[in-house]
């Protein structure tokens, strides 16, 4: 497994320096049937870049712009009320990401720092 | 308003309801560092639910967030060729020869009377609630009532299983305005007979008198209704993960309004982000949280103990209620957040409008079904026996083609658009939603409809014995409809804004009266030759073929204008040809159910 390439500057600040792109992130033990259905990430202007999906995990490539962003992510599938699921690096220590626990927008976001 | 109407009013066990507070803080509890608490509890954005619950208990935020929904599903409904426009074939003064099993809320005043068979020409008004009780049932089944499994509903929802099982009921109340002349002219077919009952020729229609034209009551079928389909998709949430594509990601028509919801979340943080309220809320509350969920832990000493967690969690839930109680009243006085509540608003109105969208693909792509109602009608026409009427109708949608992507594209831009701009106001406009929505339902709306009738018509009592072949069975008839929605006047010109669409019809009813046409009453002193002796008078059997041609204006508008032409071999009374000129002008309340403020379903 690949050293992780997210690091917390402070409390709920993800930070990842724009040359460790892409980084590849996934769902943390998800429940059965549930798989990602859209992740998207918005830079500071406001650009939103499509990530590409791949079941429970998603790239975040290297053409995002440096700054700060807001990294959002749907999943579908699964039986109501879904837990709370967990969104983590894939690395060797599941660098964690973001919670997605809401059952009906089935959506989690965090901030986001690309460092130059 | 609100309402409160679950399964106890139906006597049964109240299931314990979902608490979507509760369940945030069990998580909390259950990863009790700092970054996982930020995540659940301090981005609010991550926790709609839970924000709207505790919204409930604050009316002005909860009517700052509760978001407008139906815009699609209303406007599909306004182009709609199944909704019939003017009042059922029962009132006298419809412009309508065949009957339809579905229409908009609405308040009919019609001219003339299609329905020359009966003799009269008139004018009727009728109200119809329509399909209000769906619109009730998506209004006000809230953003947290969506999923409809016993147990599942938080509480304040109203029942979506009772709201789909009502939904297929409607009725209407008609009555005649015309004022007090005559309802039919004529003489008397024999002299010398004094017996009570006397036949008749009629020679002229002429109009009732203002009275209680009847009561219809309809019930579709509930495998065959879109109402019900409607009802049960927007309020079955889950049934939104079922539109899998191929390596997890979701189907191109789902994943656009999957990018909506995505959308409405990132305008939320980003209004919050000047929303000076939540940024010093976030400052005070996060040590504050992080220090409360420190000590609750330290009250599980045994990780296996449910009760434990339970306990602890009830404890979290009271702090994060309180919380986000406080956060919402400090936003509904601090005007900077105004934008962070109309994003809220847009955010949550993705997530309905997602729910509209997968039911109107799933109607549209199911053209071979057809809509089936049993209508009741109790008829009380002037100066003619009481009747009832036993109806069975089913209408056919066709033609046209699903929504394209280019479509869904540009609904959910101009959706997105309209929902995501800033505004001074915090009220969403249900009228921008509803107007964004027409484009999509008049490109993909089924523009042809054919619809069948089957009618029995009733005494209420036994017709006297002194006439010929009279019996109970008054009459059996069956009639057809074809129509086609059609936009003459092209999008966006003048004469399309204000006339819209139309609705082309030809329809044809076929009668056989089993038993004469009787009229009673004063109305006997308009015949001449008739003994005074006379208590009904009656007419001659016969069958009676009608045809129609009728034009529907306004289809998609809210006032929309029914002209026919109809053409009968005789009527009832009268047994020469006759024909009709017939107009109408409905008013569809619909567009009143698409009100944001509508949505809110009581407080706590």
């Amino acid at each position: 497994m690949a050293a992780c390439k997210f690091t917390r500057t402070r409390t709920s600040l993800l930070t990842i320096n724009k040359s460790d792109l892409p980084v590849t992130c996934k769902l943390k033990n998800p429940p059965a049937g549930v798989t990602i259905a859209a992740a998207e990430f918005f830079d500071s202007a406001g650009d939103c870049t499509d990530l590409s999906v791949n079941g429970q995990s998603f790239v975040i490539p290297n053409t995002v712009a440096t700054g700060a962003g807001d990294l959002e992510v749907r999943i579908q599938g699964g039986t109501f009320p879904i837990p709370a699921i967990d969104v983590v690096e894939d690395c060797d220590n599941s660098q964690y990401i973001l919670t997605i626990a809401d059952p009906n927008s089935k959506l989690g976001r965090t901030d986001v720092v690309v460092q130059q | 308003m609100g309402f409160l109407l679950n399964e106890t009013c139906l006597g049964q066990t109240l299931p314990t309801p979902i608490d979507y507070c509760n369940n945030l803080a069990a998580e909390a509890i259950d990863h009790p560092d700092p970054d996982h608490l930020h995540s659940l509890l301090i981005d609010i954005v991550n926790s709609p639910s839970c924000l709207f619950q505790v919204s409930l208990s604050n009316r002005e935020a909860n009517n700052a967030i509760s978001p407008a929904r139906v815009s699609l599903w209303n406007a599909y409904q306004s182009f709609s060729s199944e909704q019939q426009q003017g009042s059922s074939l029962s009132s006298s003064g419809s412009t309508n020869a065949v009957s339809k099993p579905s229409g908009p809320t609405s308040l009919v005043e019609e001219f003339g009377g299609a329905n020359v068979t009966r003799g009269t020409s008139s004018s009727t008004v009728q109200w119809s609630p329509g399909t209000m009780l769906t619109n009730l049932a998506l209004n006000g089944v809230n953003y947290l009532c969506l999923e409809n499994k016993k147990g599942k509903d938080p509480s304040n929802c109203i029942s979506p299983r009772l709201l789909r099982d009502l939904t297929p009921l409607t009725f209407k109340v008609t009555a005649n305005t015309t004022s007090g002349t005559p309802s039919l002219t004529g003489t008397a077919t024999s002299t010398g007979s004094t017996g009570p009952s006397q036949q008749v020729t009629g020679n002229s229609k002429g109009t009732s008198g203002p009275s209680f034209a009847g009561l219809t009551v309809q019930y579709s079928l509930p495998f065959a209704s879109r109402n019900v389909s409607a009802v049960k998709s927007l309020t079955a949430h889950a049934s939104s993960g079922s539109s899998n594509g191929q390596n997890g990601s979701a189907s191109q028509p789902a994943l656009e309004y999957y990018k909506k919801e995505i959308l409405g979340a990132h305008k939320m943080e980003l209004a919050l982000g000047t929303c000076t309220a939540y940024q010093n809320w976030k400052e005070k509350t996060e040590p504050l949280f992080n220090a409360k969920l420190g000590t609750i832990t330290k009250t599980i000493t045994n990780p296996n103990d449910k009760s434990q967690a339970a306990q602890a969690a009830l404890a979290l839930q009271s702090d994060v209620e309180n919380q986000y109680r406080t956060l919402l009243n400090d936003m509904t006085n601090d005007a900077s957040c105004q934008s962070a509540f109309y994003s809220a608003k847009g955010f949550y109105a993705a997530i309905l409008e997602a729910e509209t969208y997968e039911y109107f693909v799933a109607t549209e792509s199911s053209s071979a079904k057809p809509d089936v109602a049993f209508e009741y009608d109790l008829q009380t026409p002037q100066d003619k026996p009481s009747y009832s009427t036993v109806k069975a109708t089913g209408t056919w949608q066709f033609g046209g083609k699903a929504p394209t992507q280019q479509n869904l594209n540009d609904f959910a831009n101009i959706q997105i658009s309209r929902l995501a701009k800033t505004k001074a106001s915090t009220a969403v406009s249900a009228k921008e939603l509803s107007q964004a929505s027409k484009p999509l339902a008049q490109d993909t709306t089924r523009p042809f409809s054919l619809t069948l009738n089957g009618t029995v018509d009733i005494y209420n009592s036994e017709p006297p014995s002194s006439v010929p072949s009279a019996s109970h069975l008054r009459d059996i008839r069956t009639g057809a409809e074809f129509d086609w929605v059609v936009s003459p006047f092209g999008k966006g010109s003048v004469f399309a804004n204000f006339l819209g669409s139309l609705t082309a019809a030809a329809a044809y009813s076929y009668e056989d009266q089993t038993s004469p046409a009787l009229l009673t009453g004063p109305a006997l002193s308009d015949f001449t030759g008739l003994p005074s002796s006379t208590t009904a008078a009656y007419a001659k059997r016969g069958v009676i073929h009608l045809g129609q041609i009728r034009f529907g204006f306004g289809t998609g508008k809210n006032l929309t204008y029914p002209l026919a032409f109809t053409y009968s071999n005789r009527t009832e009374l009268i047994t020469h040809p006759t024909w009709g000129l017939q107009f109408g002008i409905t008013y569809n309340f619909t567009s009143m159910f698409n009100s944001g403020e509508a949505s809110n379903t009581g407080s706590k």
